[in-house]
C-alpha cells in the first residue's frame, strides 16, 4: 500500500522533475565543461571576479580561487545546482501536503484504508526520493565533465560539495514539507523561501551589520565560499538543520489531526 | 452488531455549524438513506464516519470501529464522496488500479465488468469526463472491492436515468449479498423505492427516521413527509 502511494507520487512529479533536473544539470555541467577554454584567461578572470566591489563578497568570491578548477566548479556549478536544486525541493515540498486538497483528491483518497499516516510517510518518502535523484544525477553530470575538463579532477572535494548541496536541499524541503500541511501553503510559498534565503544569504555575505543573517539562511553554511576554504561551518549549519527536523515533524503533527477541508 | 452507529456526534467549526448530537444507527444489512436540505449536515455526519473529520464531540464508529484511529475499516467500506475528484493526466484504467492497490487488491476483473455495465471507457483521461463519467468512475472504485459496506454521498447527481437505473440495480445486488447502504440523496423518489429506512436531517440535528414500508402502507411519499416535517421545523417567519 506505502509502495503504491509512493509510486503515484513520483508518477505525479515525473515530468516536472525530469525538466528541472536535465535543464539544470545539463547547464552545471556545460559550464563546468567550459573550464578548458577558460583556464588560459584564468589570470583575466580572478581580476574581473576580483573587482566587482560589494558583489564579490556577497557571492562568496573573495572566498574562492576563481583561477583554480575548483574554484571555477564551486561558483559556477555551485550556482546552479545548490540554487537549482534548491527552487525544485521547495517547490515540490511545500505543494505536498495541501496539493490534495486543492486539487480535491484528498477526500477521495483519504477514504482509502492506507491512513494519513501512511500517505504522509509515502509524500516524505517521494519527497526525499526526488531530491537525492535530482542530486545524484546533477553530480554525475558534473562529474562527467570534469573528467573531460581535467586530467586529474579533485574527486574528494566535489564530492564533499555535491553532498553538502543535497544536504541544503533536504533542509529546504524538510522546512517546506512541514510548511505544505498549512492549508495556505503551496509551490509559490516554496519558491518564495529558497529565493528568500538565498538573498538573505547575498545580505549577509554583504554588509558586515547584517552577518548575524546566515544564521537564518542555509546557503551561509552550503554556499561554495564556505565551503571550499574549510568544509561545512557545523555550527552554523546545524541550528537550521534542526530547525528544518523540527518543522517538518510539526507539520506532519498537524497534518495527523487536522480535518479535511 | 450495527454497521454505523452515531452516539451523540457534534461537529463544529467554531460558530460554524455541522451536526450537532445527532445519534442513529444502521443495521448490517440495511439499506439506509439520509435526506436533508443543502447545509444540513448530510456530508458532514459521512465524513466524520469515514474519520475525515475529528468530531468535536461524540463518537462515530464504522463496522464497530473507529476509522480515525484505525483506518484499515475503511478496507471494507466503499465511498463516493459528492465531488468526487482525480489526478488529470491519469487513465480511468489507472485510477481504478491505483484504488484497487490501496485496498491491497487486484480488482481488474471486477472493473472490467462494473465499467461495462455503467458505460465507462477504461482508456479515457480523467480530465475528458464528463460530470457524470466522472461520478461513474467514483461509483466503480468505491464498488470494485465488493465492500461490505457502501457509502455513498450524492451518487446520482450527474447520472442519465438509464445509468441511474442501472447504478440502483448495482446497489440491490450488493445490498442483496449482504452489504449494507448508507445513501445520502435529494431525490427522495429513489430513497423510497430503495431504502428500508431514512434518516431526515434538518440544520445539523436528527428531525426523523423513516420507516418507508410504513410510509407505503399508509399511502404516503417520502416527499410529502419531508416537506411536513421541514415545514413544521422551520423557524417562524415574520
Amino acid at each position: 500500500m506505502l509502495l503504491t502511494l509512493v509510486r503515484h507520487a513520483l508518477r505525479r512529479a515525473a515530468p516536472a522533475w525530469a525538466v528541472w533536473t536535465v535543464c539544470t544539470a545539463g547547464l552545471a555541467a556545460a559550464c563546468v565543461a567550459l573550464w578548458p577554454q577558460m583556464e588560459s584567461q584564468t589570470a583575466d578572470l580572478g581580476a574581473a571576479f576580483a573587482g566587482m566591489g560589494a558583489f564579490t563578497a556577497a557571492f562568496g568570491l573573495d572566498r574562492l580561487d576563481i583561477g583554480s578548477f575548483l574554484g571555477f566548479y564551486g561558483v559556477e556549478a555551485g550556482n546552479i545546482v545548490s540554487l537549482g536544486g534548491a527552487l525544485y525541493a521547495a517547490m515540490a515540498a511545500a505543494g505536498a501536503l495541501c496539493g490534495e486538497e486543492r486539487a480535491g483528491t484528498a477526500e477521495w483518497l483519504l477514504a482509502h484504508p492506507a491512513g494519513r499516516g501512511r500517505v504522509l510517510a509515502a509524500k516524505a518518502l517521494a519527497l526525499a526520493a526526488q531530491v537525492l535523484a535530482f542530486d545524484a544525477l546533477a553530480f554525475a553530470a558534473c562529474a562527467g565533465a570534469a573528467a573531460a575538463a581535467v586530467p586529474a579532477a579533485p574527486w574528494g572535494r566535489l564530492c564533499g560539495l555535491h553532498a553538502a548541496w543535497a544536504l541544503l536541499h533536504i533542509q529546504l524541503a524538510a522546512l517546506c514539507f512541514g510548511l505544505s500541511a498549512l492549508r495556505a501553503a503551496g509551490p509559490a510559498l516554496g519558491l518564495g523561501l529558497a529565493a528568500g534565503f538565498y538573498f538573505l544569504a547575498l545580505v549577509a555575505n554583504l554588509a558586515p551589520a547584517a552577518r548575524w543573517l546566515r544564521f537564518c539562511t542555509p546557503f551561509a553554511w552550503a554556499g561554495a565560499g564556505a565551503l571550499l576554504p574549510s568544509g561545512p561551518d557545523w555550527p552554523l549549519a546545524l541550528p537550521g538543520l534542526a530547525f528544518a527536523a523540527l518543522a517538518a515533524a510539526l507539520g506532519c503533527r498537524h497534518y495527523r489531526r487536522k480535518d479535511i477541508v | 452488531m450495527d454497521a454505523i452507529a452515531l452516539q451523540g456526534l457534534t461537529k463544529t467549526w467554531g460558530a460554524a455549524r455541522g451536526v450537532t448530537d445527532l445519534t442513529l444507527t444502521v443495521r448490517q444489512g440495511e439499506f439506509y438513506g439520509l435526506i436533508g436540505p443543502n447545509g444540513a449536515g448530510k456530508s458532514t455526519a459521512l465524513r466524520t464516519l469515514l474519520g475525515l473529520l475529528r468530531p468535536t464531540a461524540g463518537t462515530a464508529r464504522v463496522l464497530g470501529r473507529d476509522a480515525r484511529a484505525d483506518p484499515a475499516v475503511l478496507g471494507r467500506i466503499g465511498y463516493l464522496p459528492a465531488e468526487v475528484r482525480f489526478w488529470p493526466g491519469m487513465r480511468v484504467g489507472q485510477v481504478l488500479k491505483f484504488s484497487a492497490g490501496l485496498h491491497g487488491k487486484n480488482c481488474a476483473a471486477a472493473a472490467r465488468a462494473l465499467c461495462a455495465r455503467l458505460g465507462l471507457d477504461m482508456r479515457k483521461k480523467v480530465e475528458t469526463l464528463s460530470l457524470g463519467n466522472r461520478k461513474k468512475l467514483g461509483i466503480v472504485c468505491a464498488l470494485q472491492h465488493t465492500p461490505e459496506l457502501l457509502i455513498l454521498d450524492e451518487p446520482t447527481s450527474g447520472l442519465d436515468p438509464l445509468i441511474r437505473r442501472e447504478f440502483f440495480a448495482l446497489l440491490a445486488e450488493h445490498n442483496a449479498r449482504g452489504a449494507t447502504v448508507l445513501l445520502s440523496s435529494h431525490d427522495l423518489g429513489d430513497v423510497q423505492r430503495c431504502c428500508h429506512r431514512a434518516a431526515m436531517l434538518r440544520q445539523g440535528r436528527l428531525a426523523a427516521v423513516l420507516e418507508m414500508p410504513a410510509l407505503a402502507a399508509a399511502g404516503q411519499t417520502l416527499e410529502e413527509e419531508f416537506l411536513r416535517t421541514y415545514r413544521e421545523g422551520a423557524a417562524p417567519c415574520c
